[in-house]
Parts: C-alpha cells; structure tokens; sequence
C-alpha cells in the first residue's frame, strides 16, 4: 500500500462527505455516477496490483455498466446490481489472488463485519509507513495557536469599528449562508447517515488483512486428480462398485420417469397446446414452473454426489457418464418446456417481471447444464461449476440489468395483450407511467392498495380512492419531486416522462394548484423547514410481481 | 366504463383525502381548504 494512515483517513472523510452530499435525501440517479467516479479512482490508487487481473476488469464493466442503467433509466434492479457490483469490486479490488465471485463475496462481506473494528485499529491490520504519519498532525499543531489568537483579535476589532464589521460581514455572510446550507439541517438522522458513510468508505477502502480468502483459494484445482491413498475407516463405506450399481438403477430409472414426463410435455405442451376456458393457466405456469426448476436443481445436486472424486475415475464408469449425459439432455428438454409453459402464459396474459426472471433463469440453467457436461466429461471440479456459473449469473443479470424493463413490459403489454391487467400497470415506476391510457383506469372507488393501506402515508386507514386517484397520485408526486430535487437524483428516462406529462396543458393547469397547495401545506404543517426534506416519500412500484 | 379524465376531479380528490393539519393540534386547517377548493373550481 502506498499510503500512510493520516492519508486514509482523509480519503475515508472525503468520501463519507461525498457520501452524504450525493445521497441524503436523494434518490439513485446521477449521484451514483459521482460516487463511482471517486470509488474507482481511489481503489485503483491503493491497490494498483489488482489492475493487472481479468476478473477486476470484469466487475468495473459491470459496475460502470450498473451506474450508466441507473443514469439511464434509474431502476431498482439496476440499483440492486450495482451494490452487488460494489460487494464484488470490493472483494477483487483488496484481494487481487481472487479469481471467482464465490470467494470475492465472503471476503468482502467479512471486510465489511469487520468495518467498525478495521476503522479504529487499521494501523494494526494494514502495513503502513509509520514514519511519515505524523507530518499532517504536525502542521495541524503549527497552525491551531496562530488561529485562535487571530479569531480573539477579529472578534476585538469587529465590535470596535463599524465599517470593519460592515466589511467582514460581507466576506462572511456567504461563507456562513454555505455552512448553514451545509450543516443547518443537522438531525439525529442525518448524524446516523454520516457515520454510516464512514463505515461504508472505510469498508470499500480499507482491506483488513483478516478477510484473505484467496489462499483458500489456490487450493482449488479447476481438475480432479485421483487421490489413491487408502485411509483407514472407523465405519463401512459402499465401495465404488457397489456405488456404482448404485448410481446405475437410479439414472435408469430416472432417465426412464424425465422421458416419460417429457413425452407428455412435448405432445401436450410444445405441439398441441389449447386455451380451454375456465383453464387454470395460472396454476399451469406458475407451479408447473418451480416443480421443474426444482427437479433440474435436484437432478444437478445427485450428478454433482455421483460424480465426486474417484468415480470419475472407475474403468468401467463409461455407462454411468452415458446414462448422465442422457439426464442432462433431458434436463435441457425439461427447460425448454419450462420456456414454452412460459411463452404461453405471456402469449395470454403478457409480460410481467417474473416471467422475464424465468427467461433470465433459464439461459442460466442452459449454461449450467453444459458445463455440468463439461464437468463430467473433462472430469473437472465442483469448484469450475461454481466458478464459470457465479460469473455467467453475475454477466447476465448485469446485462439484463441494462434494460428498462418496467417500460418495456408495458410497452408489450399495451401493444399484445386483449385484456390489459391495469391493476398492474398503475403499480409502475412512473417513468413507464405515461404510455398508460389515464381514461381506461377504473374510477371505482373501492380500489384498495395493499402497499399504501399498510403504510402511515397521511391516515391512510381511511383513503378510499380508485385505481385513477392513485394513477394521478402517483404523477404528480412525481412531478413535483422532479421540481424539488436536486440534479443528483436525475435520471433520462425521468426526464422524458417529465416532458410527456407537462405536454398535456389541463394536467399542467391542475399540478401548478396541487404543487402551490403542497408548498402551503410543507409551510403550515412544518414551519418554514427545508421542503426538501419534508417531502412526502415517492410511491415506488411494486418490482416484486 | 371508459370516461374522459377530468384532472379537476382528482385534484379536489387528492386534497379532500390530504388536508392541510395545524402543527400545533394537528386538526385540518378548514380555511385552507375551503380557499383551495374554491380556487380549483374558478380556475
């Protein structure tokens, strides 16, 4: 490491105030961009011999990647991904022996358990160059004496001559309207929020020495290679041969059940598929669905039992890798069924954010079973199957992440779908907000929301709205948000559903009363306090559906 | 059941279902209400 202590802890103060400027009371946007763009930098400076490894290259695609989707279009899976990003950055960055997701993340989480004690004893936990640490320390030394004599003088000569104070005060009014802008809303929470910066500044730049996981590591072999040695046993083991038989009945018999079910998905499903009415289509897709991922998962654990250590070996194991490869092709065809069920449900029903995380799921387990056949056929470890799995999860959710999907769902859905799930459709972010047809919302008023009745917002127990009250609800919320923020919570998307609602002049004409009447009532009910910080939290869509 | 969206309506709505509160009592401040009622319906 190249620098000394006092260095650090500058560096973890600056970002902690970067921290708390960029993120209190803001929302993601491009105050994550100003984050990153310290991060990275900073890391790179202190641990440049992570520079030189693939995988460090990998997660800083993936976290710039991250922070453009966030730019771009500002949503929560893009935000998930990025603090994932971050997890792994960390880990890569402090260990750079790292070479899999698997071993980044448990050190960097440990790094950040450990943040509170590496904060105060770092000076134990990291090399350091002792000798330099206490130049700063000295030059703060030099100057608190010359300081304070200077503050008890001007405090003489202010309350002695009026045009020296008339002067002053004009040099020091902004400086004092800046600090006050600064620090003038100190609260309980904003403390909390700043200690809490510390803490995760610290955790992403300072490694503590106890979190090496990389020399667990190179113990890993991507092969397997043949332990011959004979160990003396306390109890009986099934010799390979009798595992052997063993594993031989069991892939038959399951081989024979999978050909059996896939038979009738094929017939039934991929071909001669019918929407009958009164079908439960639900009920077809949804548990139909997790049974099956369910039966690839299981079918991967006992091939995983199977084919440990020496029966990758066995001289007469070649039926047993023939039988195995005929699972995994099945599996494969199990998939695609899984795909088709699938397909169907968004054929009648539309998109919606589980059915892409099925197509997301599935990609995945495709990539899954083949190197589960590679696994088998090149006899490599469990530890490449972890390895090349966390990191194809890792690139596909990043990408996927780069997609607007709440636009895009409602895009298709206005577009294919006959009878449009509207309930749904208000429960978007608002930025997929303005491609729904406002005079189609129901007006009924017995529309209850379970997100908003759970809450405190504003006596909630008794708001009896319909589906188009909390459609408007929601947009000017927005809009006013979008007026009232600062530009660090600016995202593209925002903006253009900004410019499409005020394109409509009667909303303009109401929002501008709605928006004076929430400045009056900001005023009334909290005094004259900062606005900003009185604003009533965003409804944010319901991503779980 | 389709009816052209009246944003009057939902505004009046809005307002009726957040009142402005004292903060002192916190009870609903009727001549705000009253003032921007009446301003919504002249506008």
């Amino acid at each position: 490491m190249k620098s000394n202590n006092s260095f650090r802890y500058f560096l973890i103060f600056a970002g902690a105030g970067i921290y708390q400027w960029a993120f209190w009371h803001e929302t993601p946007g491009l105050n994550i961009s100003i984050f990153t763009a310290f991060i990275v930098p900073t890391l790179l400076f202190l641990y440049p011999e992570s520079v030189k490894k693939v995988p460090f290259w990998l997660v800083l695609t993936g976290l710039l990647s991250a922070s453009l989707a966030i730019v771009v279009h500002a949503s929560l899976f893009a935000t998930i991904m990025y603090v994932i990003s971050i997890i792994l950055f960390v880990g890569f960055a402090h260990w750079s022996q790292t070479k899999s997701p698997v071993f980044a993340i448990p050190s960097s989480i440990a790094n950040l358990v450990l943040t509170p004690y590496t904060f105060f004893a770092f000076k134990n936990y990291v090399a350091t160059n002792n000798k330099k640490s206490s130049v700063f320390l000295k030059w703060v030394k030099l100057f608190v004496l010359p300081v304070v004599i200077l503050i008890v003088f001007f405090t003489i000569f202010y309350n002695a001559s009026d045009k020296f104070a008339e002067y002053s005060d004009k040099v020091l009014f902004p400086i004092q309207d800046f600090i006050y802008n600064l620090f003038g809303n100190i609260t309980f929470a904003s403390i909390f929020f700043f200690v809490h910066g510390i803490l995760l500044i610290t955790w992403i730049l300072i490694r503590n020495k106890n979190t090496n996981l990389s020399d667990a590591e190179k113990n890993q072999t991507v092969n397997i290679t043949r332990n011959k040695v004979r160990r003396k046993r306390h109890f009986q083991f099934l010799g390979l041969k009798r595992e052997y038989l063993s594993a031989f009945i069991l892939l038959v018999l399951i081989n024979l059940l999978v050909l059996a079910a896939n038979i009738v998905d094929i017939v039934f499903i991929w071909f001669g598929f019918e929407f009958k009415e009164g079908m439960n289509l639900k009920q077809f897709v949804h548990e139909g669905t997790y049974l099956l991922i369910l039966s690839i998962l299981l079918s991967m654990g006992i091939l995983l039992y199977i084919f440990r250590k020496n029966q990758n070996f066995y001289s007469k194991g070649k039926i047993l890798k023939v039988l195995s490869f005929a699972w995994i092709f099945q599996n494969l065809i199990l998939a695609i069924s899984v795909g088709v069920r699938n397909y169907h449900y968004m054929e009648y029903y539309g998109l919606a954010y589980k059915r892409v995380g099925v197509c997301i799921f599935l990609i995945l387990v495709f990539f899954g079973l083949i190197t589960f056949f590679i696994k088998i056929m090149q006899k490599k470890s469990s530890y490449f199957l972890l390895k090349f799995n966390s990191w194809a999860m890792y690139l596909l959710l990043i990408i996927s992440s780069l997609f607007s999907w709440d636009t895009i769902i409602t895009k298709y859905n206005i577009k294919h779908c006959k009878e449009l799930d509207y309930e749904f459709l208000v429960h978007m972010s608002t930025k997929a907000l303005p491609f729904v047809d406002i005079n189609k919302l129901s007006t009924d008023l017995s529309y209850k929301n379970p997100w908003i009745i759970n809450s405190n917002y504003n006596y909630d127990y008794f708001y009896v709205f319909s589906m188009r009250n909390y459609y408007v609800k929601q947009v000017f919320n927005f809009l006013y948000d979008w007026e009232t923020d600062k530009f660090l919570s600016w995202s593209y998307y925002d903006k253009l559903a900004y410019q499409n609602f005020m394109s409509n002049p009667e909303l303009v004409k109401s929002y501008k009363i709605y928006k004076d009447y929430r400045i009056k009532k900001n005023q009334i009910e909290n005094g004259n306090k900062n606005s900003v910080q009185n604003r009533t939290p965003a409804l944010h869509s319901d991503e779980s559906r | 059941m389709e009816t052209k969206i009246q944003f009057k309506t939902e505004l009046l709505h809005y307002i009726l279902m957040n009142p402005v509160r004292s903060e002192q009592s916190g009870r609903v401040v009727f001549s705000e209400q009253f003032a921007i009622i009446l301003k919504i319906i002249t506008s």
